[in-house]
């Protein structure tokens, strides 16, 4: 059990701690110092709870400008499906400090609603308003120039994501993610660049050799390319990755180009009944 | 306490509930430092005991594990029974320990569907109709309980339009939702230790045009 807490903190890490506010700097405010310091109550008790909730309210109240009361108090709706509840907090959060939660909001558009548009809106929009880095989604699994790319792929404009997830793979102030190569490979599959796809794919694998699906859509290009040995072996690795937990998983959310162990048995039914 | 309430509290300590950890170190009565039994105590000594027992017992009680003190619609996402709106003969197992659907220990068993996500999309996705309608589009959210028996209970609804504000469809495109949610049999309860465990799911549909082009989460 000892051995599981890391692990859970991280997971906790991901989506539950967003930076927390220095209160200090509020001290010239005394209402708003107050209201901060009413916020890093709230935080002690369980997200959602009652009693985290009344706290967020008693910060807001004193200090209607913080916005990070907006944006802790939005969370617990977002993760339990109460939507309409999420934005109009989130939005004001947005209102008072764009620049900090633009961002946050765009990759939460896409990760819970696939509002690929509404996800557009926001990244683009804070692009325009910082001349640093845009940084990453909450959970670091993207850098939010690829969850750009990837809500223009959704969208079927392989061009724009191509080109994006181009820019910022060839940034040299950047390090390619955990599955940046496997998205890139799976658009150049889906845009029909089999011989593209494979070279992503196997960037992919030298990067992170720990998704079945990697393997997978690698079985679906040699496909194309009628090379049914490759095919059938990279569906076989698939299968056995799938099956021994190699797979991309979100306590939260599906994630983009998700695939799951049925798609792996059905493709291998497909590659066996034609050996 | 069972283990799966251990590792709800563990969630909460490490989600920052410091609260949590304060009431924990329960003060108790300190009966060794009691008179021995059968000894007359004098009014004054009856009152102070009185004061103390009331005051530890507000102490204890106002110390009780985070959120497991008040069920009911105090924390965000609850859903309480409601004889109007609820079947009766759904049953809950744990009422005081349903945990959402992403909670979840690396030791745990996560809660699921058979046939994962995919089987469950074809499921609902084989059933849904609507004739194309350029009014209809939107979110439709449904969140309710799945049972530790994998049983389903406690529907609501939500619905609103791409700008994230309430709306109501074609009540032709939430009932039969309702319906094909309320038909799905194949929902996997959270294990922990063994043990089945109560969780809140949600699922929400997006509608273009009065058609389902994405189920999440």
């Amino acid at each position: 059990m000892k051995k599981a807490i890391p692990f859970f903190i991280l997971f906790l890490l991901s989506w539950n701690l967003y930076a927390q506010p220095n209160c200090e700097i509020y001290k010239a405010d005394e209402k708003c110092y107050n209201a901060c310091q009413e916020a890093m109550r709230a935080i002690r008790y369980e997200q959602g709870s009652y009693q985290s909730q009344a706290h967020f309210d008693k910060s807001i109240e004193l200090c209607p400008t913080f916005a990070y009361s907006y944006m802790e108090k939005a969370v617990p709706y977002l993760k339990r499906g109460l939507f309409v509840e999420w934005k109009a907090l989130i939005d004001k959060a947005v209102e008072l400090e764009p620049k900090e939660y633009l961002g946050y909001r765009g990759w939460c558009r896409l990760q819970f609603l696939r509002d690929y548009e509404g996800a557009i809106n926001d990244i683009e929009k804070l692009k325009t308003l910082v001349n640093y880095d845009i940084g990453y989604c909450q959970t670091g699994d993207y850098h939010l120039s690829i969850a750009l790319a990837l809500c223009y792929k959704e969208l079927g404009d392989m061009d724009k994501a191509r080109e994006l997830m181009l820019e910022q793979l060839s940034s040299k102030k950047f390090s390619a993610g955990l599955y940046d190569y496997y998205h890139i490979g799976v658009l150049e599959y889906e845009a029909g660049n089999h011989e593209k796809a494979l070279t992503y794919l196997d960037k992919q694998l030298e990067a992170n050799d720990y998704l079945g699906e990697t393997y997978y859509f690698k079985a679906l290009a040699h496909k194309q390319l009628n090379q049914p040995e490759q095919y059938l072996q990279n569906l076989k690795t698939a299968e056995t990755y799938y099956r021994s937990g190699k797979i991309r998983t979100d306590p939260y959310a599906e994630m983009i180009d998700k695939i799951y162990l049925n798609d792996i048995l059905e493709e291998m039914e497909k590659a066996t009944s034609k050996e | 306490m069972n283990l799966g309430q251990k590792m709800v509290y563990s969630t909460w300590v490490l989600e920052g509930s410091a609260h949590f950890g304060a009431c924990h170190q329960k003060v108790l009565p300190n009966t060794a430092a009691g008179k021995p039994f059968g000894v007359e105590y004098s009014y004054h000594e009856k009152k102070m005991k009185q004061t103390i027992f009331l005051l530890l017992t507000i102490f204890v009680f106002s110390c009780s594990p985070v959120g497991h003190d008040k069920v009911g619609e105090n924390n965000v996402g609850d859903i309480p029974f409601d004889k109007n709106m609820d079947d009766e003969s759904f049953k809950i197992c744990d009422e005081t320990n349903i945990n959402q659907y992403y909670v979840r220990y690396s030791a745990d068993t996560p809660p699921g569907y058979q046939g994962e996500k995919k089987g469950m999309d074809k499921a609902i996705l084989s059933k849904y109709s609507f004739q194309p309608s350029e009014q209809e589009n939107g979110y439709v959210t449904i969140r309710f309980v799945v049972n530790c028996k994998g049983e389903t209970g406690r529907f609501r609804i939500e619905e609103m339009d791409f700008a994230y504000k309430p709306r109501k469809f074609d009540s032709k495109i939430t009932n039969q939702l309702l319906e094909i949610v309320k038909n799905l049999k194949e929902w996997i309860p959270r294990k922990s230790d063994g043990e089945s465990l109560d969780f809140y799911q949600y699922l929400t549909f997006k509608i273009e045009k009065g058609q389902i082009v994405k189920i999440q989460p």
